[in-house]
């Protein structure tokens, strides 16, 4: 199982829990594909047209940074914690 | 709406989300909501056959979205999807600028103009959308620049007088013409000034730096355009321009609005050109001709002068009143309604983020 943690924002307006608990996934871009069926809209704002991650979101699997291993095939093990993370931007 | 009502409803885009004020006097104002915190919203566009207003917000973090509300902002909810280019494709579409309904095209259409500058259309009310590839694949796109807000798609709209016949505007790109609801386009922008290239290419075939156009009813073929450099107007649909701005403080500016009853008049917000782009004099108001742009006036009773600030593009408007109401927001987060065509100015809001649009939606739709 996989522990996935939501920004406030992007979980209120999609209707879905800040936290939520998925079957196993093999990698971040089958981990946006679970959430993208569970609520329409996800992957849209998750990632771009070439789904690639958005430029000022940060996932982190456990403690990876997972842009550092691989963006979107960074590997999930199983039992992991998937932390999406607004970048430190903005002004 | 009931017929009696007379709610003038003001939507007003920031950089930091959308706010609604209402009136029934258009100077006085009442706050209602506030939405899409932290998230740019650079244009909202009312539906009047179906009474669906459209945002167009840009959040940084999770992407641009097409927002939809059928309660007049009550409630708001993201279209299923948002334009969006090709993964292959050179160009990434970050940012919506402007929106035209279009039930003349049949119910749900709706088209909309983006950054990297592009037009897409819906057919569905803005669930599913199509690039309409023909303005992209027009060789002078290859003119097309990112001005100081970006490269954007600001401005669509049907001309009054022929529903076939459709009209961009992109910053910086030129305005664009298409007489076949979009299948084909060509640049009319033949005439109209590029300041910033070298002197013997200042008046190019496209690529100018146009930032907005207005269309009044009841003259076909009239435009009003400010462009960066130059006030125009144009008698031909584009064909030809010439320009009004000879006894104006500054021909630079963003904003232009057509009057939506008397096609000689119009409205424009001069700014000090490339001395700090803020009302000239420091003084807040506006400028209007009702003689096809042969004079001008200004109109700033009620306004503030020592002010630093401009007015944004998208950032004016009017409503379609017999006694029109014009509304503007300004740079530093202030919001001025008039309910006398600009003779006299009341203050709707201040201290607001940036505003970047706004859009009325009157009794009279």
């Amino acid at each position: 199982m996989i522990r996935v943690h939501l920004p406030r924002q992007l979980a209120d307006e999609l209707g879905a829990p800040a936290q939520l608990t998925i079957g196993p996934e093999p990698d971040v871009a089958a981990v946006i594909a679970r959430l993208e069926a569970l609520h329409p809209g996800m992957r849209q704002r998750l990632t771009e047209a070439d789904g690639n991650l958005r430029p000022h979101l940060a996932v982190y699997v456990d403690e990876r940074d997972a842009r550092r291993h691989g963006g979107v095939a960074a590997t999930v093990p199983d039992g992991a914690e998937v932390w999406v993370l607004r970048a430190v931007s903005g002004g | 709406m009931h017929a009696e009502d007379r709610t003038t409803h003001l939507f007003v885009g920031t950089m930091k989300g959308l706010f609604h004020f209402t009136s029934t006097d258009r100077a006085t104002w009442q706050r209602i909501s506030f939405d899409f915190a932290e998230q740019p919203v650079y244009t909202t566009a009312f539906d009047p056959s179906t009474g669906t207003l459209f945002a167009g917000v840009n959040g940084d973090f999770f992407g641009m979205t097409v927002q939809r509300s059928q309660d007049l902002g009550a409630s708001w909810k993201a279209t299923a999807t948002a334009p969006s280019y090709g993964a292959d494709d050179p160009e990434k579409v970050t940012r919506v600028w402007s929106f035209l309904p279009s039930p003349e095209e049949g119910e749900g259409v709706v088209y909309a103009g983006v950054e990297a500058s592009g037009l897409f259309r819906s057919a569905d009310g803005g669930d599913t959308w199509t690039e309409v590839a023909s303005l992209r694949r027009h060789p002078t796109h290859e003119t097309w620049n990112p001005g100081n807000g970006g490269k954007c798609l600001h401005t669509i709209r049907r001309d009054p007088n022929d529903p076939d016949r459709l009209y961009i505007a992109a910053s910086a790109g030129g305005i664009y013409r298409s007489d076949d609801r979009g299948t084909s386009w060509r640049p009319v922008s033949k005439g109209i000034r590029s300041d910033f290239m070298p002197e013997p290419m200042r008046y190019p075939e496209s690529g100018q730096c146009v930032h907005k156009f207005g269309m009044p009813a009841g003259k076909a073929g009239r435009i009003w355009l400010q462009n960066h450099g130059g006030v125009y107007r144009s008698d031909d649909g584009g064909d030809t321009w010439v320009r009004v701005d000879e006894e104006l403080p500054s021909d630079f500016g963003f904003p232009v609005v057509a009057h939506p009853h008397n096609p000689d008049s119009a409205w424009i917000v001069p700014l000090g050109g490339d001395g700090g782009r803020w009302c000239v004099n420091h003084q807040l108001g506006v400028y209007r001709t009702d003689n096809a742009g042969n004079s001008w006036r200004s109109q700033h009773q009620g306004l503030p002068d020592q002010v630093w600030t401009g007015v944004l593009r998208n950032a004016m408007t009017a409503d379609r009143e017999p006694e029109v109401g014009l509304y503007f927001g300004t740079t530093v987060g202030g919001v001025w309604s008039s309910p006398d065509e600009g003779d006299s100015w009341h203050e709707a809001a201040r201290n607001l983020p940036r505003v970047l649009s706004v859009e009325v939606v009157g009794p009279r739709r």
